[in-house]
């Protein structure tokens, strides 16, 4: 376990200084860092860049991992438009958008 | 988006249902393997629905499999499924091309000929004209396209010697002729018969022209019926004139020759006058009338061969009644006719009305039904000028009016002499 945490410490501090970097270069964090863009069109679109795969889809909920963690949507009427590998639109009712781990 | 629809129509795609807990791992793993799928929906707990290109289905089984789900497909949409069924329903183009190709060869040939305004024609008969139509070339059964209109309206027109120009209009397969006829100059005109013009009725002289001849009466004359109006007779009193201002003329000798007797001319000319017709009309102030009380009746009844189907009633339920009568019948094929026909009459109510008239009204009726009766006899050009009712006699149900009409009409009538 000691060394699954050093794992994680070391990410965690990789990540870090991949943000800084960023910030000093003014490059994209979604390209550096590798994380989801997600467009929101009002609450009736929602557009997600990078996913890495569906986890649970019903009508009116729908969870995406994305690489930092998992994107939950929730509302009605839900209605997958398009999927491809790394990307995916969503149709219907939003209500709420939570980034979770 | 629309694009990709329309794309996926071309292609053809299909609408699949997914069935199992974990739709989901379905659609990763088809996602991964870099499958398309678009418009998936959660039908219900277990099933999801989803569209794919038709060829990606075969390798979703594998996926179906290992994800522990099944794939059933719901239904197949675009053009190539469309072209299958039609390539399976051999008959259904062929039939329609079947119909089409019926529609232009019937529509390529002639089904009827007509003439326009044939109560018009007063030298030629339907048939003659017919007659010549078909030794052109334009008859029943024949080829649309082998027709010229230009050719066949010259050469009608060189068959029909009478006629001043022919038309020929073809509009679908119905074939219509028009001839105009030749106005023949008047035969009055070439009559060159001596003769005097004279009056056919009584009358006081209104107008006189006079075109050629010697004019017998004056304006404001009173003419009877028999009396000479213009006369045919010349007197060469103006020619006596000249022939003092040119003495040395040659034709002097002949027109002395002629001077004693007169030379006879065929006079011509307009006389119109004032002329007066008087009738004696019985007028009942008390009548009976027949009208409609707005009641009707529509029968209709079809006639195949000799039997009848009637919808309505074939004896309407009046007393008395009028009826208007309409007959259709469908044109024959050549010489065969058809034996259906539909007849369909309207019976009107009528109702027995006593009227009572005034003595105006009875004046009107009275001045109307004269005029009529004057009417038709009348030469053209007449005009009525006035009309006078005096009362004869009258009791309660009758009255007898003297009618008096006076018309300024052409008197004139030609007289040979003999």
């Amino acid at each position: 376990m000691g060394d699954r945490n050093l794992k994680n410490f070391i990410r965690k501090k990789k990540e870090k200084a991949k943000l800084g970097f960023a910030n000093v270069l003014e490059i994209p964090e979604d390209i550096l860092l590798n994380l989801p863009r997600v467009v929101m069109v009002g609450n009736v679109h929602v557009y997600i860049e990078n996913h890495k795969g569906v986890i649970e889809y019903t009508s009116e909920k729908l969870r995406v991992a994305v690489n930092s963690g998992e994107i939950k949507i929730t509302g009605e009427d839900f209605f997958l438009k398009t999927i491809l590998p790394d990307e995916l639109s969503l149709e219907g009712k939003i209500d709420t958008l939570v980034f979770g781990q | 988006m629309n694009l990709l629809k329309i794309w996926a129509y071309l292609r053809g795609y299909l609408v699949i249902d997914i069935e199992g807990n974990h739709g989901e791992k379905f659609i990763n793993m088809a996602v991964s393997r870099g499958h398309f799928l678009w418009e998936i929906r959660r039908v219900t707990s277990n099933r999801v629905q989803a569209k794919i290109y038709s060829e990606t289905f075969p390798s979703l089984r594998h996926i179906a499999r290992a994800t522990g789900s099944r794939v059933r497909i719901n239904s197949k949409k675009g053009i190539p499924f469309l072209v299958k069924k039609i390539y399976r329903r051999k008959m259904f183009p062929v039939g329609i091309l079947f119909f089409l190709v019926c529609l232009y060869l019937l529509s390529s040939f002639i089904w009827s000929v007509e003439i326009k305004n044939v109560s018009d024609l007063k030298m030629h008969t339907e048939g003659q004209i017919f007659h010549a139509a078909s030794s052109c070339g334009l008859k029943k059964g024949a080829l649309r396209y082998r027709l010229d209109t230009s050719d066949i309206k010259e050469s009608m027109e060189r068959k029909l010697p009478r006629a001043s120009w022919v038309g020929v209009e073809i509009s679908g397969t119905r074939a219509i002729l028009e001839v105009v006829e030749k106005v023949l100059p008047d035969e009055k005109h070439l009559d060159r018969q001596p003769g005097n013009i004279l009056a056919q009725k009584d009358g006081i002289i209104e107008e006189i022209l006079v075109l050629s001849g010697t004019a017998g009466v004056m304006e404001g004359d009173t003419v009877k019926k028999g009396d000479l109006l213009i006369s045919g007779e010349i007197i060469h009193e103006i020619e006596e004139e000249e022939d003092e201002d040119s003495e040395n003329e040659d034709p002097r000798s002949d027109i002395e020759d002629e001077q004693e007797e007169p030379v006879y001319f065929r006079a011509k000319g307009i006389v119109r006058a004032r002329a007066w017709y008087e009738f004696e009309e019985r007028v009942n102030l008390e009548d009976k009338v027949e009208r409609k009380t707005g009641q009707s009746q529509k029968v209709l009844v079809l006639r195949i061969g000799k039997k009848k189907f009637i919808k309505g009633l074939e004896n309407p339920p009046y007393k008395t009644y009028k009826e208007e009568k309409k007959v259709r019948k469908l044109p024959g094929l050549g010489n065969m006719k058809i034996p259906m026909e539909i007849t369909s009459t309207v019976h009107y109510e009528l109702k027995r009305d006593k009227i009572y008239r005034s003595m105006a009204e009875a004046r009107d009726l009275a001045e109307k039904n004269v005029i009529k009766k004057i009417e038709d006899k009348l030469p053209p050009n007449s005009k009525i000028i006035s009309k006078k009712t005096n009362v004869k006699s009258q009791d309660e149900k009758k009255v007898i009016l003297l009618v008096l009409v006076e018309t300024i009409e052409e008197i004139g009538e030609f007289h040979p002499l003999n």
